[in-house]
């Protein structure tokens, strides 16, 4: 089982939830968002297009819209091992924390 | 929401986003940075946001630069490691390599710089495109008769005549001049009068001094930096006074920047015109009697046809007069300025020129070398192609594309040629003083950091490593890979072919280079060697410039031919080698006849102390009387030139002041070089001091001596000179040395084309031995099966020779006939000439042959040496 990385997780989330207006700048925002600081443009892309090249992302070009220059946006789309690599992270992670609230928060409570 | 539209990012930066990250044209990269711009010109202003959008694109373009510089510089580490460690396996090569390109670099340059020279020739002036200079035509009996000078009043004249003619400048150079100035005495020449419009129609930049008036004044002289160093230091030299003999005093007024040595006037002193004549005086002369360079300079883009047009009237008014008295048409002949230096017009009294011939001949060396040198680097690197071959297969197995290959072969010999130009640069550096005085090329060292020929140098560097190395890298890198890596890889056949005609070429080069030059040193050989008709040997030729010796030259004579040594003692005007010509009117058939013939003038013993023969009549004697104004000697060819049956006692005059006739004739002698054949000459007295006459004074003493000129003797000589004057130094020449340098253009041709085949001997050796080597390499399994089955280490070498042998044989049959033609070529310009010696095309032949042996051998016999255990075991 191939693992991801926590920036990859977290882009990979952004656009599931982002669903069909998933492109660069959204997703950016939705990671600066989340995480609460601001990533780069280049580290957006580094990322964007390492998972593309990892087959968890698609893209597709969209029409081409005023705001933009009238240049289109690259839209990106989870795939079908995409979304199996985010379930076996969060599976793995519920897994390992599973134990922990019983070992140590009870402990700390004390 | 907003009204106002938020203007477009920042121009410049998307357009070099565009440029960086094209994105097949789509740009949503640069679609997403121009959203988040509006977004943030929408919330924080237009400003802030184009500082965002620039930040972007600046950030993005230096990562795009440090990205591929990385890895370009990755790769080319790569590249030397590969090309040291090559150097390294194969010193022996890569020396050969370095030694052919550098010398072929470093010839190149120097006839770059020598071209260059050549070829701006009074190009520093920058009113070049309009100064002429007007050269005489007189035509005399319907023949012309050239003068590169005119006459003094031809300048003023046309100036009053020619509203259009801007400036005129008359130039005389004078003789060698004894220059004093306190302690300092020195012979001074390149001293010429010229008008006070030199300073503006030249460029000579003026230093020091007025340009108006630095030279209207008589007795004024401009010198150069240099000179003024020479006599005055560090001292101001304005108005400093120089004296010069037999003349008045000069005082400096000016002083200008060193010009450049390629103009056709060496110049290192102006005196004004003035010193010489006034303007009256020098309109008063007649415009048959020549004698300045005349210059004037024209206004752009002048219609020589407008002056010709206007010509008639100026001749009837000035020259008319004089048509009658002198026999002549007087004509004129513009020459512009900047081709003066290469006219082959023929004028009398011209100035020294170069030689276009030259030119081409060191253009084509030029070629020829480099063509050697990188036929010897192409040869060197398929010769290597067999060591080589697994690197590139190697390479291309693990996917480096044929382009990659490409550019690391042509990378690798733009590195070698690079480092053979580095040497090459030192080489020069180091060589051109003595070259300079070898070849007499007067190249400046300051010309090595003149950007332009820096440029030129490295465009041939380029040119080398690219031509050089072109064949070699689509060669190599088009080897099929699988090819490459298995073991048995031999070049095909047109491959070898290629290989033989390269060499084959360079032998037919530098063979006939060699025959070349043998031929030209025997023909130098034979004009020192041949009789010239008289004694050249042994005689010496005092200079007399000086008159207090000349006034008391009698005496000087009879106090000379007392000592033991000395056979006898005569004055002349110049001397063989250095005539004069003059028209004068000959007794003919129907009536007098006008004709130019060349003069020499003697005193009495002339005939005697050059050791000519007189056939008929007698020599120049004391006894009689009127000699000195009367007796002319001639020559045979005179003779045979008239068709006088009974020369003795026939005419000859000049103007209305000289009666002669001939008194005898004298055997044919060479008195100008073997390039010339003998002409009619004529020899007639100086009246001068020595017969108490007026008239011309000589300027040379000749003495001849019984046997080799002893030191004693010679002190002797400036002994007794000293005792008649102590002011003058004792300068002397020996005649046969005289003689001999008028050979030196053709000595100096010589040993170029010597140092030429030098190179080219090295040069075809050194590709002998690459492709010696490259047989050598390509034979191994054959040699080794041959010693296997019992051949010598000698037939071994034989047999590998043959190939090369047939190769030589070859170049030596094209060789010997294309070599023929130039020689013939050369010896056109001799009137007198050897002829073709087959002996030494064989010797010449058979060397070459042994030469080569001699090269090939040393990989042959490596070759034969070798273990054939390790050469087999593969099979």
């Amino acid at each position: 089982m191939k693992l991801l990385s926590r920036p990859e997780e977290l882009f990979l989330l952004a656009i599931w939830r982002l669903q069909d207006s998933a492109y660069a700048v959204t997703i950016r925002d939705q990671v600066n968002e989340i995480t609460g600081k601001i990533w780069s443009f280049g580290a957006t892309f580094v990322t964007l297009e390492r998972l593309v090249q990892k087959r968890y992302l698609t893209s597709y070009l969209s029409e081409p819209t005023q705001k933009r220059g009238g240049r289109s946006k690259r839209m990106y789309k989870l795939t079908r091992e995409g979304i199996k690599a985010l379930l076996d992270i969060k599976k793995l992670q519920e897994n390992m924390w599973d134990d922990i609230p019983r070992l140590f928060l009870s402990a700390e409570k004390k | 929401m907003k009204k106002k539209p938020i203007p477009g990012p920042p121009r410049l930066a998307e357009r070099l986003l565009k440029r960086f990250f094209p994105d097949q044209g789509i740009f949503s990269t640069i679609g997403d940075l121009e959203e988040v711009y509006r977004n943030i010109a929408e919330e924080e202003g237009t400003a802030r946001a184009r500082l965002w959008y620039r930040m972007q694109a600046f950030k993005s373009i230096l990562s795009y630069f440090k990205h591929q510089f990385v890895w370009s510089i990755i790769m080319f580490k790569n590249y030397l490691f590969f090309t040291s460690r090559l150097i390294k396996r194969d010193k022996f090569h890569y020396f050969l390599n370095f030694l052919g390109l550098s010398t072929g670099i470093a010839c190149c340059m120097i006839i770059i710089l020598f071209l260059r020279n050549e070829l701006t020739y009074d190009q520093h002036h920058e009113n070049a495109d309009r100064i002429y200079r007007i050269s005489s035509n007189y035509v005399t009996s319907g023949r012309p008769l050239l003068y590169a000078v005119a006459s003094p009043a031809l300048g003023p004249r046309l100036k009053e005549e020619f509203p259009e003619i801007e400036e005129f400048v008359r130039i005389f150079p004078l003789p060698e001049m004894l220059f004093v100035y306190g302690d300092k005495r020195l012979y001074q020449d390149k001293i010429v009068f010229a008008d006070a419009s030199i300073l503006r129609v030249f460029t000579y930049p003026l230093l020091q001094g007025d340009i108006e008036t630095c030279l209207k004044d008589p007795n004024s002289i401009v010198l150069t930096e240099t000179l003024a160093q020479r006599y005055f230091g560090d001292e101001d030299p304005l108005r400093k006074v120089i004296q010069v003999e037999n003349q008045d005093d000069l005082q400096v007024t000016g002083v200008i920047k060193d010009p450049p040595r390629n103009s056709h006037i060496p110049i290192e002193g102006i005196i004004s015109y003035s010193s010489w004549q006034t303007d009256q005086q020098s309109v008063g002369v007649s415009m048959y009697e020549p004698s300045d360079y005349t210059y004037v300079m024209l206004p752009e883009r002048y219609d020589l046809a407008n002056f010709y047009e206007k010509y008639p009237a100026f001749y009837e008014k000035y020259c008319k007069i004089d048509e009658e008295s002198y026999g002549q048409v007087y004509k004129l002949i513009f020459l512009k300025l900047k081709d003066i230096h290469y006219n082959t017009v023929g004028f009398r009294f011209e100035m020294p020129l170069g030689n276009r011939s030259y030119l081409y001949a060191f253009f084509f060396i030029g070629i020829f070398i480099l063509v050697l040198a990188c036929v010897n680097y192409v040869n060197m690197a398929t010769a290597r192609s067999s060591t080589r071959v697994r690197e590139i297969g190697m390479k291309k197995v693990l996917g480096s594309g044929k382009k990659d290959l490409v550019f690391q072969l042509l990378g690798e010999s733009l590195l070698v040629s690079f480092i053979a130009m580095v040497f090459a640069y030192g080489a020069v550096l180091l060589s051109l003083t003595p070259l300079n005085q070898l070849l007499d090329l007067n190249l400046d060292n300051r010309m090595l950091f003149n950007p332009v020929l820096i440029a030129a140098v490295l465009g041939l560097f380029l040119l080398i490593g690219i031509v050089s190395g072109i064949y070699p890298a689509f060669y190599l890198s088009s080897i099929r890979s699988v090819t490459a890596v298995s073991v048995g890889f031999s070049s095909s056949r047109a491959e070898v072919r290629i290989r033989r005609i390269l060499v084959t070429f360079q032998f037919v080069i530098s063979i006939g280079v060699i025959i070349i030059t043998l031929f030209m040193s025997r023909q130098i050989e034979f004009m020192r060697n041949r009789d010239l008709g008289f004694k050249k040997e042994n005689v010496i030729s005092i200079r007399l410039r000086d008159n207090d010796v000349i006034q008391k030259i009698a005496a000087f004579k009879q106090e000379l031919i007392q000592h033991p040594d000395i056979i006898s003692v005569a004055t002349g005007i110049g001397q063989p080698g250095t005539p004069t010509t003059g028209l004068y009117k000959f007794e003919g058939r129907d009536g007098m006849e006008d004709h130019n013939f060349w003069v020499l003038w003697a005193g009495f013993d002339f005939i005697q102390t050059l050791g000519a023969e007189i056939v008929e009549g007698r020599d120049f004697d004391p006894g009689f009387s009127t000699d000195p104004q009367k007796g002319i000697i001639v020559n045979e060819t005179l003779v045979r030139f008239m068709g006088w049956d009974n020369p003795i006692g026939k005419r000859i005059t000049q103007g209305t002041h000289t009666d002669g006739h001939v008194i005898g004739v004298v055997k044919d002698f060479h008195f100008a070089s073997l390039h010339n054949k003998i002409e009619p000459i004529l020899i007639r007295m100086i009246r001068g001091p020595e017969n108490n006459l007026p008239g011309s004074v000589p300027s040379n003493l000749m003495v001849r001596l019984k046997g080799q000129p002893l030191t004693n003797t010679m002190r002797w000589l400036e002994d007794r000179w000293n005792k008649f004057n102590p002011n003058r130094p004792f300068v002397f020449s020996f005649l046969d040395e005289s003689f001999d340098r008028l050979y030196d253009a053709d000595r100096r041709q010589n040993r170029l084309v010597e140092i030429f085949s030098y190179i080219c001997i090295i040069l075809s050796l050194l590709g002998l031995l690459g492709l010696s080597s490259f047989t050598s390499i390509r034979r191994t399994k054959e040699v080794a099966l041959r010693k296997v089955l019992g051949a010598s280490a000698t037939q071994i070498v034989l047999i590998m020779f043959r190939e090369i042998f047939f190769l030589i044989v070859l170049a030596i049959v094209i060789a010997i006939p294309v070599s023929l033609v130039f020689i013939d070529m050369w010896l056109g310009k001799f009137a007198y000439k050897t002829g073709i010696n087959p002996l030494m095309l064989g010797a010449t032949a058979i060397g070459a042959i042994l030469v080569a042996f001699l090269t090939a051998s040393y990989h042959s016999i490596k070759a034969a040496h070798a273990n054939p255990v390790v050469n087999l075991r593969y099979e």
